[in-house]
Formats: structure tokens, sequence, C-alpha cells
């Protein structure tokens, strides 16, 4: 068996041969692709345990959906789109948790608007991780998308299978929630 | 008011795209654990296979049992109570005579 780093060979070619039987060559994809779809799944997981639960999850059913890939479109944007879909049934799963998930420390970095240093980042995108999780599973999809994950609104609308407007309709709410969530934070701290 | 809002959130995103989340240790062998992930889904699929074909000709089974029954039931001539106990013991005296007069 090839190792996964060392396989050049591409996508459309390990895809083939991941239909024909090898194993191999689906270890191969998983080791060029894990970061990406990793980082996309980190955004919606609470624990390491469930991060590769749902790494896993999109892969296997990237696996079991293999032969549906047509290569009318780089591999990547197939895998990512499995990625999206997948964290979107996982928050799906676990919205009632989201309402009482506490929001406690985080506040100042509300009340002036500046952050600066690797430390202040790390407890600013913790307060972030902490609002996004009392949004609406959608709004939460779209809103990561977009302003983590730099999407454009057409990308978003191809990854999830809405319409633009639609996506559109569910930033913004996704935003005016999010904004009242900090709000009431920093609010309540002074 | 909502500009301050408008300008938090953003600063938040900001410093959140500048931080991503570290997944280093979830990529150490992940490729192994997915690899054995798929092996046992496809070993749980083979015995859920086989528990799924019998599962689904269950109702034959059961239909050709039933018209296994059903045959048995209309075809075979049902004998009047006491009928077999009569002929038996008929063909036994029979038997008897033959063999006492030497017949047998």
């Amino acid at each position: 068996m090839t190792g996964p780093g060392s396989d050049p060979r591409p996508d459309g070619q390990l895809v083939a041969a991941v239909l024909d039987g090898d194993d191999g060559a689906f270890a191969a994809l998983v080791g060029r692709h894990k970061r990406q779809v990793l980082r996309i799944a980190a955004r919606f997981s609470r624990t390491p345990h469930e991060l590769e639960e749902l790494g896993q999850e999109i892969f296997l059913k990237a696996y079991v959906d293999l032969g549906q890939y047509r290569g009318d479109a780089p591999f990547p944007h197939w895998l990512f789109r499995i990625a999206v879909r997948s964290c979107y049934d996982a928050l799906r799963k676990r919205r009632r948790e989201f309402d009482t998930f506490p929001l406690d420390d985080g506040a100042p970095y509300m009340a002036d608007g500046t952050i600066s240093g690797k430390e202040d980042e790390e407890a600013a995108r913790d307060l972030l991780s902490r609002a996004l999780r009392r949004l609406r599973p959608a709004e939460r999809l779209v809103i990561t998308l977009l302003s983590l994950e730099e999407r454009t609104i057409r990308e978003v609308a191809q990854l999830t299978g809405w319409t633009e407007v639609n996506v559109k309709v569910r930033a913004y709410r996704a935003r005016r929630a999010l904004k009242r969530i900090l709000e009431e934070t920093d609010g309540g701290k002074r | 008011m909502a500009e301050n809002g408008d300008r938090s959130l953003d600063h938040l995103f900001a410093a959140a795209r500048n931080s991503p989340p570290d997944t280093s240790r979830a990529e150490e062998g992940f490729e192994d654990r997915v690899a054995a992930r798929i092996r046992g889904v496809r070993r749980g699929r083979g015995e859920w296979t086989v528990g799924a074909w019998a599962w689904r000709l269950s109702p034959a089974l059961a239909a050709v049992v039933l018209a296994i029954g059903v045959w048995t039931a209309t075809t075979v001539p049902e004998l009047p109570a006491g009928s077999v106990t009569e002929v038996a013991a008929s063909w036994e005296a029979a038997d008897l005579a033959d063999f006492l007069g030497g017949d047998g």
C-alpha cells in the first residue's frame, strides 16, 4: 500500500482506484484532504471526540457515495459539500443543547471592540464560538461559512443547496441574533 | 449603537479567522482510524445483509409452510374413525389363517 502522504496520483485517479477496490487510494485521499475537512468540522465540534466522530462520518459518507462523484467539479469541492451537509446534520441532531450553554467571560472584548495579541484572539474565538452555539443550526452554518470560512453567498448556496436569497436572509438573522446575544452578555457584565 | 454592535462582531470574526482551530492532534493517524471505521462498517453491513435477507424471506417461508398445510389438508382423504383398525385386524386374521393353513 502506498503511504497516504506520498501518493502522487491526482484526485481523479485516486477516486477511480478506490472504485476498483484499492482502499489504499482512499487513505491517500483522506491524508490529502483531512486538514480542510477537520478544520470545518472543528467549527461545529465542542470536544476532540466530537471532532473525531464528525470527521470520520464525513469521510465515511464520501467513501460510500464515491460512485456518485462525476468529476465535473474538483474533488475537494465535492468533499467539502459533503462536509458542510454532515456538519449541518450534526448541528440539527444536538440542537436542543444550545439554549443552555453559558456565556460567561469574554465580555471585555465586546466593550471597546479592540482585540490584540494571540491570547485575546483565542479568547475572542472562544467567545464567538459559544455565542454561535446559541444560534439556530441553519443560521450558524451560514454565518460560519460566510464570516469565518470567507465563502461567498453563491458558494454557500451551492454548498448547502439553499437559494442565494435564503442564504442572505439566514445570514442577516444570524448577525442580528449574534449581536443581541453578545450585547446581552456585555450588558450583564457591566 | 447598531454600528457598534456590527463593528464588535466584525472584530470578533476577524480575530477568530486569525486564530483558526488547531486540528493537528486530530490529524495524527486519522487515515488509519477512518480505514478501520470503513472496515468495521463493511463487516457490519455483511452481517446485516444476511440478517436482512433472512428477515425479508420470512413472509415467503411462512407462505410456503401455509401452502403445504393447505395442500395436505385438501388432497389427502380423511379416513373414517376406526377403519384403519378394522382393515389392519382383517388383514392380520387373513394372514394368520393362511399361515396356519400352510399357504404362508
